[in-house]
C-alpha cells in the first residue's frame, strides 16, 4: 500500500502531468469566480479534450478543477455577496459583511487557509479509508453492486431537488437515455433506427455540455449586464485572516470531518454541506452576536467543510463506482473515456491511479490556495468583467469541444437539443444531476442487473447483502432528507434559497 | 396566444412530465421486440419511469394552482416571464448562428466573426474591444488546434475554394 502511495507521487510529478494539474487549478479558479458557472461546467468543458490524453494527466486536470473551485468561489461570495457556486452560499453570510467593513482581505485569507487545511484533511481521510474498504468491497457480488448503483441513484434523485419524485424520474430518464445504441449484454441495437450516429449511443460529453454548460451561458446572457458592480476593494489583513484560521484549528478540524462525512453520502450537494456547517457553527458558539454581521468563524467553518467534502465525495465514487456528486459523475465518465472501469476493480488493478487521484487532490488544494492568495488582486478584478465579453469564448470552446467528440454534425445538433432540455429542466424544477448520473451509470447498472438475473434469476432480490443495502438506502434517504430540511431551515430570510 | 404563452411558461412542468411519460411508454413498447438480454433493462427502467411520471402528474394535479418551490441549489431567483423565455430563446438562436458560421467558413474565421456579430449586434460593445476579443479568440483557437492536434470540420467555403 505504502509502495503504491509513493509510486503514485512519482507518477504525478512528471512535468506534463503537473502542468495539467496546474491547468486544472487555473480553470477551476476561473469557473469558480464566475457566479453561475462551477466545477461541473469546468469539467464538462475539458472533457472533449481528454481523448487520447495520458490518463494520469487527464485525471490530474479534472481533480485540479474539482479541488480549486471550492477555494475560488469565495471571491464573489466575499466581494460581491453573490455565491460563486452553490458550495459557497453560506460564506456570504459573514464574508460579505466583513468585506463591507473593509475586511475583505482578512475574510479571504481566513477562507483560503481553511479551504487548504480542509482539502488536505479530506485527502488524508480518503487515503485512510482505502486499506479498510478494500476487503469489504471485494466481497460484493453483482446483485450487491447493482443495489449500490440504485442506492446512489435514488439518493441523488431524492436529495438533489425539492421534489423527490422529480429527482428519481430524472435519474430514470437518464437510465433510459443510456439504453440508446448497442446493448451491452446482447448483440442488438436499440432505439437507434437507421441513424448510424446513434449506434454508439448518446455521447457523455455532448450530454454533459448540453445539460450544464449551455443553460448556464444562456441564462447569464439573458439576465444581461455585468456579473456584479464594483463595490468594495480587497483592503488588507491577509495574514490576520490566516492567523484567524490557525487560532480556530479545532473548528477547522471539526468542520472538515463533518464535510468528509456528509460528502460521503451520495447526493448531499455542496450547498447542503455549506449550510449544515454554518448552522452547526452558529448553534455551538457561545457568542452568537456577530454571526451574520461579519464573524470570521462563519467563514472558516463552511470553507473548511466544502473543500474537505471533495475527499468524501471521492469515496463512494472510487470505492463503489457510485458518484458522490454530479461533478464526480463526470469524473467517472472521464475514467471510462480512459478505458478504466470504476468500481471495486479500481482498488485491485489500479491502486496507483487511486493514489494519483488522492495526491492530485492534496496538491491541487495547496496550489489553488497559493494562487488565490498570490494573485488575489487580478483574480478579484476578473469578477467584474461583464459576462457577455466572456460568453463568446465559452460558447466557441463548448461548440468546438463538442465537435471533437465524433466530428459529426449531429454532435452539434444533439448539443443544442440537450441544451434546450437542460434549460427546460431548470425551469420546471427537475434536477439535472440525477439525469447525468443515471446516464453514466446506465451501462454499469444494466450489466449488473443482467449478471444478477442470469446467475440467480429473481432470487438475487433475497440475498442478505441486497436486503441490507436496500434497508440502508431507506435509512440514508430519510436521514439525508432530514439533514437537507434542517439545512434549508438554517437559510435565513432573504438569503439565497 | 396572449394567454397561452404565459400559461405555458408558468405550467411548463406538466407538458414536460407528459413528454417524459410518452418517452417511457415508447421505450417499453419498443423493447418488446428485443431479445431478453437487450429487453430486460429498458423494460424494468421504463416501467419504473411510467409509474414515477404518473405519480408526479398526480402530485401536480393535487397541488394545482400552488406555486412550485424554487430549487435549493439555484443561485438566483429565475424570471419566468414570457419576455425572459423570449430572451433565452434568442440566445439559443445565437448558438445556432455559430453552428451555421462553422458550417460556412470553418472554425477560426467563424470564431472571429461570431465575436464581431454577437458583441456588435446584440450588445453594441465598443469596436476596439470587439476587434481585440475577436482576434484573441481566433488566436486561441489556432493555438489550441496546433497544441492539441485538433481536427476541424471541412467548411463550405473551403469546399468551394
Amino acid at each position: 500500500m505504502l509502495e503504491a502511495l509513493i509510486n503514485a507521487l512519482w507518477i504525478l510529478l512528471d512535468p506534463f502531468r503537473m502542468g495539467m494539474l496546474f491547468a486544472g487549478v487555473a480553470i477551476g479558479i476561473l469557473v469558480g469566480i464566475l457566479p453561475g458557472l462551477g466545477g461541473l461546467m469546468g469539467m464538462a468543458l475539458v472533457l472533449p479534450f481528454l481523448f487520447g490524453m495520458d490518463p494520469y494527466a487527464g485525471i490530474a486536470l479534472l481533480i485540479g478543477i474539482a479541488a480549486a473551485v471550492p477555494s475560488a468561489d469565495t471571491f464573489p461570495s466575499v466581494l460581491m455577496g453573490i455565491p460563486g457556486s452553490s458550495g459557497s452560499q453560506a460564506t456570504v453570510m459573514d464574508g460579505y459583511p466583513m468585506a463591507r467593513k473593509g475586511e475583505a482581505a482578512r475574510a479571504l485569507g481566513a477562507a483560503f487557509a481553511a479551504s487548504m487545511i480542509g482539502g488536505l484533511l479530506g485527502a488524508l481521510a480518503l487515503t485512510a479509508v482505502v486499506p479498510f474498504a478494500r476487503p469489504i468491497i471485494l466481497a460484493f457480488g453483482s446483485p450487491e453492486l447493482f443495489m449500490l448503483t440504485l442506492l446512489g441513484l435514488s439518493m441523488v434523485g431524492v436529495l438533489s431537488g425539492n421534489r423527490p419524485i422529480k429527482g428519481i424520474l430524472a435519474a430514470v430518464f437518464g437510465l433510459v437515455l443510456g439504453t440508446v445504441g448497442g446493448a451491452p449484454v446482447a448483440a442488438e441495437y436499440r432505439f437507434a433506427g437507421d441513424f448510424l450516429y446513434l449506434y454508439d449511443g448518446f455521447s457523455l460529453v455532448i450530454l454533459a455540455l448540453g445539460l450544464f454548460a449551455l443553460p448556464e451561458i444562456v441564462d447569464l446572457l439573458a439576465r444581461g449586464g455585468a456579473i456584479a458592480d464594483k463595490k468594495h476593494g480587497l483592503g488588507s489583513g491577509w495574514m490576520r485572516g490566516v492567523r484567524d484560521t490557525l487560532n480556530h484549528k479545532w473548528l477547522v478540524f471539526r468542520h472538515s470531518v463533518i464535510g468528509v462525512f456528509i460528502g460521503f453520502i451520495p447526493g448531499m450537494g455542496s450547498s447542503i454541506i455549506d449550510w449544515v456547517n454554518y448552522g452547526i457553527v452558529v448553534q455551538t458558539s457561545k457568542d452568537k452576536s456577530q454571526f451574520g454581521k461579519g464573524d470570521v468563524r462563519g467563514v472558516i467553518a463552511p470553507e473548511s467543510a466544502n473543500n474537505a467534502k471533495e475527499g468524501g465525495v471521492l469515496m463512494p465514487t472510487l470505492l463503489f463506482g457510485v458518484p458522490g456528486s454530479s461533478a464526480m459523475a463526470l469524473f467517472l465518465g472521464a475514467l471510462m473515456i480512459f478505458g478504466i472501469e470504476p468500481g471495486p476493480q479500481l482498488l485491485t488493478r489500479e491502486l496507483d491511479l487511486v493514489f494519483v487521484i488522492i495526491w492530485s487532490l492534496a496538491l491541487a488544494n495547496i496550489f489553488g490556495t497559493l494562487i488565490c492568495l498570490l494573485l488575489s488582486k487580478p483574480i478579484a478584478r476578473l469578477t467584474f468583467v461583464p459576462f457577455h465579453y466572456l460568453a463568446p469564448f465559452i460558447i466557441v470552446i463548448v461548440m468546438l469541444g463538442a465537435w471533437q467528440e465524433t466530428r459529426h454534425w449531429a454532435d452539434l445538433v444533439f448539443l443544442l437539443a440537450f441544451g434546450v432540455l437542460g434549460w427546460v429542466m431548470k425551469r420546471t424544477g427537475m434536477p439535472r444531476p440525477p439525469l447525468l448520473i443515471g446516464f453514466i451509470l446506465s451501462t454499469l447498472a444494466e450489466r449488473y442487473l443482467w449478471m444478477s438475473y442470469n446467475l440467480y434469476d429473481w432470487e438475487w432480490l433475497y440475498r442478505p447483502g441486497v436486503l441490507i443495502i436496500a434497508a440502508l438506502s431507506i435509512v440514508l434517504m430519510v436521514a439525508g432528507a432530514r439533514i437537507k430540511r434542517s439545512a434549508q431551515q438554517s437559510v435565513p430570510d432573504g438569503g439565497e434559497s | 396566444m396572449r394567454r397561452l404563452l404565459p400559461w405555458l411558461t408558468h405550467h411548463l412542468q406538466t407538458p414536460f412530465v407528459v413528454l417524459i411519460l410518452g418517452v417511457m411508454v415508447y421505450v417499453l413498447w419498443q423493447s418488446q421486440s428485443f431479445s431478453l438480454g437487450a429487453r430486460l433493462f429498458p423494460q424494468v427502467v421504463a416501467s419504473a419511469g411510467i409509474l414515477l411520471a404518473l405519480a408526479e402528474l398526480l402530485r401536480q394535479f393535487l397541488r394545482r394552482g400552488a406555486r412550485e418551490e424554487q430549487d435549493f441549489t439555484d443561485l438566483a431567483s429565475e424570471e419566468d416571464s414570457v419576455a425572459y423565455y423570449g430572451r433565452g430563446m434568442l440566445f439559443f438562436g445565437w448558438l445556432v448562428v455559430f453552428v451555421v458560421l462553422l458550417f460556412l467558413v470553418g472554425p477560426i474565421i467563424a470564431a472571429g466573426m461570431y465575436v464581431l456579430l454577437l458583441l456588435t449586434v446584440q450588445f453594441r460593445s465598443p469596436w476596439r474591444v470587439v476587434v481585440a476579443l475577436s482576434l484573441g479568440l481566433m488566436a486561441l483557437i489556432w493555438v489550441l488546434g496546433v497544441v492539441l492536434q485538433l481536427r476541424w470540420p471541412a467548411s463550405l467555403l473551403s469546399g468551394l475554394i
